[in-house]
């Protein structure tokens, strides 16, 4: 198995095997996603130590089939969503990418719950930065649980 | 707040992570809720109960530290031992095994090194028969309690 991984002739689609799924009824994906988080440097914080292999990984996430990324303005931060945009922009169509707001981080392995500050400010705008660059790309954005209770605690 | 950047078309849909399933049906009477990240995996079961409701509701459930199977991937454990016979490694015993879990189901292994993405995904073609599938999940169990 792991050899066979390792051939560059393997098909692409091969993520599709794990069968699809359609988030919320519209957007079918692969059932086998890719997650960004270890597209940064240690402690999920700045740079990843190889940059251009963190870029070849997303490259070949999508030419293996899949279609669904899942990051955060927080892995890095910002870090995994411009590898994610230098990698794939202009994004092929069919992929979702999916963000988080939530968190602040201050340093590696330090994750500040930010509140409602990363949904009712401006920072909702740079937390959805990758949104903004996606154009017709579609997004879910995945919301911590922070976000949630203090959007219900909110007037929107 | 993201109700109204839906509204205004920045983002297609909204999800939730690490919740409970009081908290995705708070959720759901606000707007509607297309997906859960929580962590799970074999090894890790805490959120059986969140994973089933979103079965039932359509929801997604994406589990974030899909692979946390340290403790289960001894040389004489049975995901060790599953990995051997089908010429896997436990890693990808690991996915499959969350692939199948519940159809909901969306993990999303993560990695640095191309060559580990590879093995990851090659994990996508690997079917566990379900006497396989019942001692993994013996196995998770037993790993929860001990």
């Amino acid at each position: 198995m792991r050899k066979n991984a390792s051939s560059r002739q393997q098909r692409a689609g091969l993520a599709g095997k794990a069968g699809d799924l359609a988030i919320g009824g519209d957007l079918s994906v692969a059932r086998l996603g890719f997650g960004a988080m270890r597209l940064t440097g240690e402690g999920i914080w700045g740079e990843p130590t190889d940059r251009p292999e963190a870029v070849r990984v997303v490259r070949r996430a999508v030419e293996l089939g899949i279609n669904f990324i899942d990051s955060a303005d927080s892995y890095g931060p910002h870090v995994s969503e411009e590898i994610i945009a230098e990698a794939l922009h202009p994004y092929p169509a069919g992929l979702v990418i999916a963000t988080k707001g939530g968190f602040d981080r201050a340093g590696p392995n330090q994750w500040v719950e930010n509140g409602s500050r990363s949904i009712s400010s401006r920072r909702a705008k740079e937390a959805c930065a990758a949104c903004a660059s996606i154009g017709s790309t579609s997004i879910s954005y995945t919301a911590s649980t922070l976000a949630f209770r203090s959007r219900t605690n909110s007037a929107c | 707040m993201l109700k109204r950047l839906q509204a205004q078309g920045k983002i297609r849909h909204i999800g939730l992570s690490e919740v409970n399933v009081r908290q995705v049906r708070q959720a759901q009477a606000i707007v509607p809720i297309v997906s859960v990240q929580n962590r799970y995996s074999l090894a890790d079961r805490g959120s059986d109960d969140v994973l089933e409701y979103c079965e039932q509701a359509g929801i997604g459930f994406i589990p974030w530290f899909p692979l946390a199977a340290g403790r289960l991937s001894g040389a004489a454990s049975p995901v060790s031992r599953v990995a051997a016979q089908l010429k896997a490694t436990p890693s990808q015993v690991a996915l499959a095994w969350l692939l199948a879990r519940s159809p909901v189901m969306l993990p999303i292994p993560g990695t640095s090194k191309v060559e580990r993405l590879e093995e990851n995904v090659a994990a996508a073609g690997l079917n566990l028969d379900d006497k396989t599938m019942q001692e993994l999940s013996i196995s998770g169990e037993r790993a929860k309690h001990a």
